[in-house]
């Protein structure tokens, strides 16, 4: 069960980056179907 | 030579993991796009591919020794059982390997005709992910199986990714919260297994379910139901199926090839966990999830297929036939018997280098048509129309399963399976009604592609793709046509499935390697428990 705790704190440390990352490069967090495109960037 | 038959089972594991890291070492060639001559990416391609080879050679060789009939059962470090982790490799772990290794040479190759330079660490990721295929193919125990998931995850996870861009890492947000929902209910399944029946080893775990009764069986069944939707959201079965064409057709082709074969290890889990631990003989437990798995999977292949016809770009097509296809072979598994898995490992086989396959044909369509791409109107015509028109009715016509190709005779083998099963009109017409569907889809995507062309715009790319993106697509496909022309031994292979279901044998095979030594795994009782 160590191993999940590690494993679970390691990929939601990289999920919080991803979000991050993808806000920045989308200019917006939404992240469904819809293009978001007039948001500011 | 013994030393190295004696550590083999565990060699496609350590190898992807040892180059892995001997890959970071030499360290990257720095993510820019004129990257493609640097020294370092030439070696890291060299030493990527020759491992990706000598994987291929050890796993044609577990595939031979596994084809006798013996489970071959290694214990790492030679720790006794609840302590030590248990690698076990059957024929379906060994066909799974072989699959893997055949999908990951071409794609591997046909990334080092470019993609690998497009960002950072590929070729070392690209090992990583294998790694975890490889081990969730030939893990022994359950709790191990969430680890190696987890390993290709992570390392999919990357490549998904790989390229950047908006729209990848959009849809990457979407898979990889997705999967770690699933990764959470993994660890809810397995706990409560654990606590039904006081291990997670894949072989005891098949002589203890069985023993379950009364109201304890109702939580194992539960646990099976939960491991069903993990294994079932990697596998893409109906109602968890919707992630999987944006994130298919977001990724770079080479990676999309690749995740073809990730979604086999889910459907490979629900063999090992429903198909046979749940599955005859398992007592109160027997057949858990049968009720609702074949309606299920006659949906996805049908959603699959709806899903290709509506598809506006064909990469997107051929990430909703992925669907198709694994809904077929969860048709054949959920049939629960031995003709029916001998149809299901062949056309599994089949369907992911096709579809493996499909992916790199799409980039190569899409780089020759100018700015339309992939998106399928018409537009300028491609340069090489021949080759890649050919390839294309290739493939085709072996995801629709048209005779004489692999796709066909899996189909068959799956029908005649079904005779005097009870639904055996239903699934016949759903499966001839998917083949025929999928034809027409991938009939209207080459028709607009490659005949509904305007002749008033340019061509799109003034020279052909290199020969060795060609080479390697081709290398994929003529794998599936192999198939087809060695269908007579890879048959009598996977009709050896039954294997699977003599849990004895399994057990047996686990028992010899740690015969003398006392079994010191119990139930758990809520007083004391060993700590995983």
């Amino acid at each position: 069960m160590l191993t999940a705790i590690v494993i679970g704190f390691a990929t939601t440390g990289f999920v919080i980056e991803l979000a991050l990352r993808s806000r920045h490069d989308n200019g917006s967090d939404q992240v469904d179907a819809r293009p978001d495109t007039q948001a500011p960037r | 030579m013994s030393w190295i038959a004696a550590h083999l089972p565990i060699l496609p594991v350590l190898l992807p993991s040892l180059t892995a890291v001997l890959l970071l070492l030499i360290g990257d060639h720095g993510g820019d796009d004129a990257a493609h001559g640097h020294r370092k990416l030439l070696w890291a391609r060299r030493i990527a591919l020759g491992s990706v080879l000598l994987g291929l050679v050890i796993a044609a060789e577990l595939v031979r020794e596994a084809a006798g009939g013996e489970i071959l059962v290694y214990l790492l470090g030679e720790w006794p059982a609840p302590y030590g982790i248990a690698i076990v490799v059957d024929r379906l772990g060994a066909l799974m390997l072989l699959l893997s290794s055949l999908v990951a040479l071409p794609v591997l190759w046909y990334a080092t005709g470019g993609w690998d330079a497009h960002g950072r660490y590929f070729h070392a990721l690209f090992q990583f992910q294998l790694m975890g295929l490889n081990g969730a193919f030939v893990t022994g125990d359950l709790f191990n199986l969430f680890v190696f998931f987890e390993v290709l995850l992570i390392a999919s996870y990357a490549l998904m990714l790989h390229g950047l861009g908006g729209q990848r890492l959009r849809v990457g947000l979407h898979y990889m919260v997705l999967n770690l929902a699933a990764s959470a209910l993994f660890l809810v399944g397995v706990s409560l297994l654990y606590a039904q029946t006081g291990t997670l080893n894949l072989a005891d775990l098949g002589l203890r379910v069985p023993r379950i009764e009364g109201p304890d069986a109702a939580v194992a069944q539960a646990a099976a139901w939960l491991l069903l939707v993990v294994f079932g959201f990697k596998a893409a079965l109906l109602p968890l199926s919707l992630w999987l064409p944006a994130t298919y057709a977001a990724a770079c082709a080479p990676v999309a090839a690749l995740f073809a074969i990730m979604t086999q290890v889910g459907v490979y889990a629900i063999w090992r966990v429903h198909g046979v631990i749940f599955g005859a003989d398992a007592g109160a437990s027997a057949y858990a999830v049968e009720p609702l798995l074949l309606p299920l999977a006659l949906g996805t292949s049908v959603l699959g297929v709806l899903g290709a016809l509506a598809a506006h770009t064909l990469e997107r097509l051929v990430a909703w036939l992925t669907v198709a296809s694994v809904g077929t072979v969860l048709v054949a598994l959920s049939l629960f018997n031995a003709a029916a898995w001998s149809a299901g490992l062949y056309y599994m086989a089949n369907s992911t280098l096709v579809i493996a396959g499909l992916f790199l044909l799409a980039e190569l369509v899409a780089a020759q048509r100018g700015d339309a791409a992939d998106r399928l109107v018409p537009a300028s015509p491609v340069s090489q129309p021949t080759l890649l028109g050919v390839l294309m009715l290739l493939a085709a016509a072996s995801a629709a399963g048209l005779p004489p190709l692999p796709g066909f005779i899996g189909k068959l083998m799956l029908l005649q399976a079904s005779t005097d099963h009870s639904w055996q009109v239903t699934i016949w017409s759903t499966v001839l009604a998917v083949g025929f569907l999928t034809l027409i889809g991938l009939a209207r995507a080459g028709s607009i592609m490659f005949w509904h062309v305007r002749t008033d715009l340019p061509a799109g790319a003034p020279s052909g793709a290199s020969p060795k993106l060609i080479g390697a697509t081709l290398l994929l496909l003529a794998t599936t046509v192999a198939m087809s022309v060695f269908a007579a031994p890879i048959q009598r292979y996977t009709a050896a499935a039954e294997q699977l279901t003599d849990r004895a044998a399994y057990a047996r095979a686990d028992a010899r390697v740690r015969a003398a030594r006392p079994p010191t795994a119990r139930p758990y009782d809520g007083t004391a428990g060993a700590p995983r």
